[in-house]
């Protein structure tokens, strides 16, 4: 999706770019809550997810004029917050194989079924199976999820083809339903 | 399209990741079969709830953001003061040097030839003619 000239986040940027620091005040004002949400849910930590907003829009005040309006400024957004939450969780650990596929043993479910048709209870076990999946499909699920990316925009952060996101990401959906299906049917 | 096939599609369908093609078949198929309905009625229950996960708030960075901008983006306020400052300068010294090149009559004559324009419109004599006809104005309107 192209940017269109009226686009309010564009002309922020173009602000940005001249130096305007009230047009980045701005830009973060509409922006930090979603790239948290999404930085948190890579990283699941808290601090480093407010570090990495932070190096975000350091960024964008930087990168600003090199914006081509090929795509959202939104979407551009995203996918800085999403490879610095990959760098960092690069340099954490090393990814799980993609072979890798089978899924931590479930945690314990605490609540009888009726209590689990609750939201706050279904919210609690989708937590805990996150957790449980593996490494690769928790990352494309939140960068499709919380990212809003394409599969090839994932692949190309993953290192991987956009067939292969389709597959982490049909299997990690797979295991969500299969593990929450008297929730969710 | 068989269900499987449909199955095994639900979650790039509902990522609107497909061809125009297959996604138009998926519809055909889906618009018939209430089983594939259902499992993609499922996924989109798992979609929502995905959704709905509520994260901690998000500490705003803004301030913290705006201190930690690059030095030579924030010094351009100091650069517009020093520009401001040598735009100043050139002015007195662009002063400094006509004054000695076109000699322009001293302060005490400048004030006379003001002041004389000033009273042009106005000989000796015509002031007392035109406090007269403001007192009869004010006359005739009480």
């Amino acid at each position: 999706m192209q940017v269109k000239p009226t686009d309010l986040d564009y002309a922020l940027i173009l602000r940005i770019a001249r130096g305007q620091e009230e047009a980045l005040a701005e830009l973060i004002r509409r922006h930090q809550r979603r790239l948290y949400q999404l930085a948190y849910r890579l990283l699941k930590d808290p601090l480093e997810a407010e570090d990495v907003l932070q190096e975000v829009f350091l960024k964008v005040f930087e990168q600003a004029g090199r914006f081509e309006p090929v795509s959202t400024v939104s979407a551009w957004l995203h996918r800085i917050t999403a490879n610095h939450c990959l760098n960092r969780l690069r340099s954490r650990r090393p990814l799980d194989s993609l072979d890798d596929d089978e899924a931590a043993p479930l945690p314990a479910s605490s609540a009888d079924p009726l209590a689990a048709l609750e939201g706050e209870e279904l919210a609690r076990r989708l937590e805990g199976l996150l957790t449980a999946l593996p490494e690769r499909q928790r990352q494309a699920l939140m960068l499709k999820q919380f990212g809003g990316l394409s599969y090839q925009e994932i692949g190309e952060l993953l290192g991987l083809s956009p067939d292969a996101v389709d597959g982490l990401l049909k299997r990690a959906r797979q295991f969500l339903k299969k593990s929450l299906r008297e929730f969710l049917a | 399209m068989s269900c499987q096939k449909v199955q095994e599609r639900l979650s790039a369908w509902l990522d609107g990741e497909l061809e125009e093609k297959v996604a138009q078949e998926m519809a055909a198929h889906l618009a018939e079969c209430a089983v594939c309905r259902r499992e993609l009625a499922i996924l989109q229950r798992l979609h929502d709830a995905l959704a709905n996960l509520t994260a901690p708030s998000p500490p705003d960075v803004t301030a913290k953001v705006l201190r930690h901008l690059p030095r030579r983006r924030r010094r351009s306020g100091w650069r517009s003061l020093s520009l401001a400052a040598s735009l100043v300068l050139g002015l007195y010294l662009g002063h400094a040097v006509t004054g000695t090149l076109y000699l322009l009559p001293n302060r005490n004559q400048v004030g006379d030839l003001a002041i004389a324009d000033v009273f042009m419109e106005y000989p000796l004599g015509s002031w007392g003619e035109l406090f007269g006809s403001l007192n009869g104005e004010e006359g005739n309107g009480a």
